[in-house]
């Protein structure tokens, strides 16, 4: 396993405020390749606080992150001789509106940026930008174009392609369709599958939206007031009974059609419109 | 008199124009929603309305006066707006500050500034957190904490511009009941987004691409209209999607219809 986190427990203090237990013993494996995980929960139940203990941004109050070969706890955080850079290379964290974070005066320069700052020569890093580029689905024309200058789709992937540069096994991604209009949303989102299919790392998005956690998650992890209620298939999930105390919406289909079985008063679940409308309709369909 | 007005209303930042020739009415108490995709000028509109921007083409009255230097103050006063991004408007030390600031700025009285503070975070579910910073808060925390400030000041027309866009469904459906209440309560909204379910319960929708309006219609009509949408970069939401289905085949009985947009409610 890349990343195991055990019984990982983490509370902020602040002075004359109440402690926030924002993780309760979470226990969770991830593998280096082909997950494709959602994190969802409701605002303020942790999924922030726990992306950043995926790649030692942040230590357990108590418990441990196994993050490859590196154990961070509380006590091993501030030992100095243990070093977090190189498993913020293996495991690249994308924060929510990374576009605001873009800086250089061409998106080339931009994604070759942290491959260049991890050791890499100018050409070799120019390289590693450009293989990254084409993942996310820009061209080389796009190289000598200023970042500032692009849509908002079109900053999300270079800075995207900022942190494939530095070749991640895991890459963890919060609300990263979030302020794009449905169209760039799927695009990113088709961009994610693509690069997950051919690479074969794994991918972690953290999302509200049920209908990008059935349309491409394979597993889905609920988060719930800082503990971890749910880990498993997004099917599984949008079946389970206890969705609504989790306060987890279904995705829109599953809700139409859910309303309007029961407007007919159908028994058998349904999978899309046609078969509501063959049950409707009854034998004649068949 | 409609409560907004705008006459061929132009704003470009460079050479591309944002906003286009725009003309457009918004009557007191009416509900409008506006779409459209990225870049197509909806931020942009809001930004000229609170005289964030000014207009280099046309004019924008508000309640029969003109916006201009002289104006604007006092135009701002009826508009309270919310911003995307929440980061960008908490001022506050804690919550129940932040929640005060528009207030203190308006002189309202003591007592009233409690009791507002008060209703309102209770209106958008803040009140357990009126002694918190926003370093405690989430993203969606703050935004409804800058929603409550905004209504705290009882402005006449309230704009949400991709409001709801960062908040979790639970929040998302109580904003959507707030602003249910706005209306009830006689207040005009104006609400900018690329999520067609905040379309659903609008009075009048406007679809803009490019800065200009591509159309102007009833939920009913525009929801339906998978070119016009495609055209806007947005998605048919899934009972508009069945409804077509229907309809190719010729099947859409007025009953599935009725159906199928009840349905959408359920979104």
């Amino acid at each position: 396993m890349a990343i195991r986190l055990h019984t990982v427990s983490h509370t902020y203090t602040a002075i004359n405020q109440p402690a926030v237990h924002a993780l309760k013993d979470v226990t969770l494996t991830i593998d280096a390749t082909d997950e494709f995980i959602a994190l969802v929960g409701e605002t303020g139940s942790g999924k922030s606080t726990l992306v950043q203990h995926l790649n030692a941004l942040m230590a357990p109050t108590s418990g441990t992150a196994e993050l490859f070969d590196v154990t961070i706890s509380a006590e091993s955080f501030k030992d100095k001789s243990i070093k977090k850079t190189p498993i913020r290379k293996r495991i690249g964290l994308v924060f929510q509106f990374p576009e605001y974070q873009l800086f250089e005066e061409s998106v080339l320069k931009d994604v070759a940026f942290a491959p260049k700052n991890f050791g890499l020569s100018q050409a070799d890093a120019e390289e590693k930008a450009k293989h990254a580029l084409s993942l996310v689905g820009l061209d080389d024309t796009y190289y000598a174009r200023s970042p500032f200058h692009l849509s908002g789709g079109e900053k999300k992937r270079v800075s995207i392609a900022g942190i494939l540069a530095m070749e991640p096994d895991i890459l963890v991604l919060d609300e990263p369709t979030s302020g794009l209009d449905p169209q760039s949303q799927k695009m990113l989102m088709d961009v994610f599958e693509s690069i997950q299919r051919t690479t074969h790392i794994s991918i972690v998005f953290i999302t509200h939206d049920m209908n990008w956690v059935e349309a491409y998650a394979k597993r889905v992890l609920v988060m719930q007031s800082g503990e971890l209620v749910f880990d498993g298939a997004p099917d599984a999930l949008f079946n389970h009974p206890e969705l609504s105390v989790w306060k987890m919406d279904l995705p829109d289909r599953k809700k139409v059609l859910n309303y309007l079985q029961s407007q007919f008063k159908l028994q058998t679940p349904m999978d899309d419109f046609t078969q509501l409308l063959n049950a409707i309709n009854g034998e004649g369909d068949q | 008199m409609p409560l907004i007005e705008l006459q061929d209303v132009s704003f470009s930042y460079g050479k591309t124009p944002a906003i286009d020739q725009l003309s457009l009415t918004v009557e007191a108490g009416e509900w409008v929603t506006i779409v459209g995709p990225n870049g197509s000028g909806k931020s942009t509109l809001a930004k000229l309305l609170i005289g964030l921007l000014k207009t280099q083409q046309g004019t924008i009255q508000v309640a029969g006066e003109t916006l201009d230097e002289t104006t604007v103050q006092g135009i701002r006063e009826k508009i309270g707006i919310i911003f995307q991004n929440p980061d960008n408007q908490f001022v506050g030390v804690t919550v129940k500050d932040d929640i005060a600031f528009g207030l203190e700025n308006l002189s309202v009285p003591y007592e009233e500034m409690l009791k507002r503070i008060d209703h309102y975070s209770k209106a958008v579910g803040m009140d357990a957190y009126l002694d918190k910073e926003p370093s405690q808060l989430s993203g969606g925390q703050k935004q409804r904490v800058a929603i409550a400030g905004t209504l705290a000041m009882k402005p006449e027309l309230i704009i949400f511009d991709e409001a709801t866009s960062m908040l979790d469904p639970t929040g998302r459906q109580a904003m959507l009941e707030i602003m249910h209440a706005l209306k009830a309560s006689g207040k005009t909204i104006l609400s900018i987004t690329h999520d067609l379910k905040e379309a659903l319960p609008a009075d009048r929708v406007l679809v803009m691409h490019e800065g200009r309006l591509l159309k102007s219609g009833t939920p009913r009509d525009i929801l339906r209209d998978e070119p016009l949408l495609k055209k806007a970069r947005l998605t048919l939401l899934e009972p508009f999607k069945y409804m077509n289905q229907l309809a190719k085949k010729k099947q859409l009985t007025d009953e599935w219809e009725a159906l199928l947009w009840q349905s959408a409610f359920t979104l």
